[in-house]
């Protein structure tokens, strides 16, 4: 089953330059695609159109099998949840727990039952020591993790990330990613989308689509998509540490097998 | 004038744990005690006293530290003095006292009324100033705003905003510190640029001051627009229905603090009202 | 000497129970036209101490020597008009696009220079010059500077700081929320700075940025200097004790000298030297 299904989605904030012009692509369930892109390549208004905060786009953009529309917004947000960049601008309670509670009050979550399902993804995140913190005793990190025991405390079936680990230290950068990878082990149904500007974190995908100028410029696995080097040079962007270092051998006239894909498999097809 | 009107205090006291809509009911009660009138100054001041001494004993249990209040009360200092003139310089209409002293010349009476006059309204302003503190230092401010909520939510049926007002105010007080953050960076980074918030001429200074706040209300109308996009995206509608995850809870021991206030307001206000009461006790001097 | 630290002690709230030492005996020199990376986890002291360079916080105890000016814990032995350090310094601060405040672009850039006792029109031929080695082209300069992109802002931002002319630069973690091209653009700047005379000190968590451009690298740990050296030697050492990431390739040669192969660590700086390392060690070409 498809959980997004975007066809021809454009958007402009201006009339004179258009943010997403024509974007095509779908993201099956389970799966997690990485969407990679320079700053105003036109990829965090796709999480905006995604989350029906955006409504005068063009296009067909159906979640769950669902058009996206006035009637449906309600419907498709309680199965989405979001990770946005900025820690501090998504802390709604005055506590961790406020906050966990936040989305769940909003769902009309009954009074008795949250006290249990706060503690429940308070200690998934690894933050029930935290649940009486008030923001800003927090780490940005140990925010965001707030941020997804919100998200996950409603049971979503698609979470996207906003870049959601761009304004983190390397420490908070890999307890995000911790977390994400534990997220997926547990339920293997949840679809994750990924909006990043690390092309390791890319590499892990199970699909990356590349937006350059509003545009779908490449879209495939992440071996199809880091293959094409010279591409990706030309505008700009950098490929992972592995195919970069195979396409570097190559250039010098040592060639690997095309099946060696992980840092795992390099290293054990040089032991050799 | 700024008064410090006593930050939250953590701590595990009895007031602590009172229901906040208790405590802003007591509070209320126990000013409009504060500011009756009960006949004699020595009616008057003995209630006041009885007042004083509840008010202190309630501070006392909610650690507030003995400087915290100085420090409110530091600022008093100006409003005692001009107090004391007022009343000095107004004429006294219906003196229960003998006259404290006569300037001849002016043709000017001072009883000794006037300086009960301005201890009596010193005293009140003092123990408002208390009230609140006992109120504020022993209640979470978003405690207060739901309370205050609760208050409000009679006025639902004439479609006043109670919920949004509520929200707004809980998510200001989240923002305080960061906002306040905010302000220590611009201000840091606009030292470094050469610019002085304390010295130097007044354009220079204007200057300084446009380039904190300009950069402080870009950054607060971005967090604003993102905060507004991250409750949307989690389901918040300011006119739909919510469930609870904090709730106010009626204890037994709030119905006994309100039994208590309610007949400590009762006893206090029928003193002021019945006649037989009001020159129960005098001061030796005084005639009325 | 351009900086210079003796024996520097800060505590933030001191005497109060929310005392917390956050300098705790910093010494080391930058020398002139050197390219330092400060590095280290976050809260371990790396914002505090880049503070006392130009005088935004005065020392508890020691002193901090900057071209001439003396910032010391004894305010008697303080230079006087300590402030003008600032003019010397310039200090880029994380998310320098949020100080950002006058109508035009050209204004913004102008207003430290006129701050540190530029005439007008010094300042506005000191904020074109920054604009144009920052890249902002000159049809921009009339425009305000909140229309623009996020990394514009920033870059006018860090004109704002270079029209000064200052000695000695430092920028806090410059490319955080920049996207890889917008990075790589920051970081030539500063290279180009650097190549101009200008002291740079960096503080960063980017251990690549650090492997790219630095040419000694400070590391710091719970207030106190914990290592000072080159970033190749750095990267041969165990940082992660000091929470600091090694950068992929760094990780993939060590892994690989467990495994039995001998790459020499020091010839190593990119793909390409790594590469022809590998080759040289799998006896030629395949």
């Amino acid at each position: 089953m498809n959980v997004v299904e975007v066809k021809n989605l454009a958007f402009a904030y201006d009339s004179d330059s258009p943010a997403l012009n024509g974007v095509t692509f779908r993201v099956k369930e389970g799966d997690y695609v990485a969407i990679i892109g320079h700053n105003g390549s036109g990829k965090s208004t796709i999480a905006k159109v995604l989350m029906g905060l955006l409504s005068d786009y063009t296009g067909t953009v159906k979640l769950f099998d669902m058009l996206l529309e006035k009637e449906s917004i309600e419907k498709i947000r309680s199965r989405v949840g979001i990770v946005f960049q900025n820690p501090d601008n998504q802390f709604v309670g005055s506590t961790v727990a406020d906050d966990i509670a936040f989305g769940l009050e909003n769902r009309c979550i009954p009074h008795e039952k949250m006290q249990s399902i706060i503690e429940k993804y308070a200690s998934e995140t690894g933050m029930s020591e935290f649940l009486n913190r008030e923001p800003e005793s927090l780490s940005g990190g140990q925010k965001q993790r707030v941020a997804i025991a919100g998200v996950l405390a409603m049971k979503p079936d698609l979470v996207i990330f906003d870049e959601a680990t761009a304004m983190l230290d390397p420490k908070g950068k890999a307890e995000i990613a911790a977390i994400v990878s534990k997220m997926r082990k547990e339920n293997p149904k949840l679809t994750i989308l990924s909006i990043t500007h690390d092309v390791e974190e890319a590499a892990s995908a199970d699909e990356v689509l590349v937006i350059n100028d509003g545009k779908a410029f490449l879209q495939g696995t992440p071996n199809e998509v880091f293959s094409h080097e010279k591409e990706l040079h030309s505008i700009q962007l950098d490929i992972p540490f592995v195919p970069g270092l195979i396409n570097e051998l190559k250039r010098q006239g040592f060639s690997v097998p095309e099946n060696i894909k992980t840092l795992e498999a390099l290293e054990d097809y040089l032991c050799q | 004038m700024t008064f410090t009107l006593g930050k939250y205090v953590p701590y595990n006291s009895p007031v602590h744990k009172l229901d906040p809509r208790l405590k802003i009911l007591a509070t209320i009660l126990l000013m409009v005690c504060v500011f009756m009138n009960y006949g004699s100054w020595a009616m008057t001041f003995t209630m006041e006293a009885i007042i004083f001494v509840i008010a202190a004993v309630l501070l006392y249990m909610t650690r507030t530290r003995i400087t915290t209040i100085l420090r409110s009360l530091k600022s008093l200092w100006m409003v005692i003095i001009f107090l004391l003139l007022i009343y000095a310089i107004m004429p006294t209409n219906n003196p229960t006292f003998p006259i404290a002293f006569r300037v001849e010349a002016w043709n000017w009476t001072v009883y000794w009324d006037s300086f009960l006059q301005a201890g009596k309204i010193l005293l009140r302003l003092i123990m408002m100033i208390e009230l609140t503190m006992i109120l504020t230092s022993s209640t979470k401010p978003l405690d207060l705003t739901f309370a205050l909520e609760w208050y409000m939510t009679p006025l639902k049926v004439i479609h006043f905003p109670a919920h949004e007002i509520a929200m707004t105010i809980s998510i200001a007080l989240r923002f305080i510190p960061t906002i306040l953050e905010d302000t220590t960076r611009v201000m840091k980074a606009q030292e470094s640029r050469g610019v002085s918030f304390t010295h130097g001429k007044l354009s220079r200074r204007i200057a300084a001051l446009t380039s904190l706040i300009i950069p402080l209300f870009v950054s607060a109308f971005m967090r604003s627009d993102e905060l507004a996009n991250a409750m949307e995206c989690r389901g918040y509608d300011p006119r739909g229905k919510r469930t609870r995850y904090r709730m106010l809870k009626w204890h037994w021991y709030d119905f006994l603090c309100l039994f208590l206030v309610v007949a400590l307001a009762t006893a206090f206000i029928w003193v002021a009202v019945d006649p037989r009461f009001s020159s129960f006790l005098k001061f030796p001097l005084e005639v009325h | 000497m351009p900086v210079k630290f003796t024996d520097v002690f800060y505590t933030y709230n001191p005497k109060t129970p929310l005392a917390s030492e956050a300098l705790n005996g910093i010494s080391f020199t930058i020398d002139d036209g050197s390219f330092t990376a400060l590095v280290g986890r976050t809260g371990c002291g790396k914002s505090t101490l880049v503070q006392h360079i130009n005088a935004l916080l005065n020392p508890s105890q020691g002193e901090v020597e900057v071209n001439g000016f003396l910032n010391a814990s004894d305010k008697k032995k303080r230079s006087k008009k300590l402030y003008q350090v600032r003019g010397v310094v310039g200090l880029v601060f994380q998310f320098p696009e949020y100080q950002l405040f006058e109508e035009t672009v050209e204004k913004d850039v102008a207003f430290a220079p006129k701050n540190f006792g530029m005439s007008p029109e010094e300042a506005l031929e000191a904020a074109h010059k920054a604009l144009a080695s920052v890249g902002i082209p000159e049809s921009y300069y009339q425009r305000s500077p909140f229309e623009l992109s996020g990394g514009e802002k920033r870059r006018v931002a860090i004109a704002g700081i270079l029209a000064v002319r200052p000695k000695i630069l430092v920028v806090d973690e410059p490319t955080a929320g920049l996207d890889p091209r917008g990075a790589k653009a920051m970081m030539d700047l500063f290279k180009k700075v650097h190549e101009e005379g200008t002291t740079v000190i960096l503080v960063t968590h980017d251990m690549n940025l650090v492997l790219n451009y630095a040419e000694r690298v400070i590391v710091m740990d719970h207030g106190k200097i914990a290592k000072i050296t080159d970033p190749v030697s750095l990267f041969q050492e165990d940082i992660e004790q000091y929470s600091l990431e090694t950068p992929l390739l760094y990780r993939f040669v060590k892994d690989l000298n467990a495994k039995g192969f001998s790459l020499p660590l020091e010839k190593i700086k990119d793909l390409e030297s790594l590469s022809r390392e590998l080759i040289a060690k799998k006896g030629g070409k395949k």
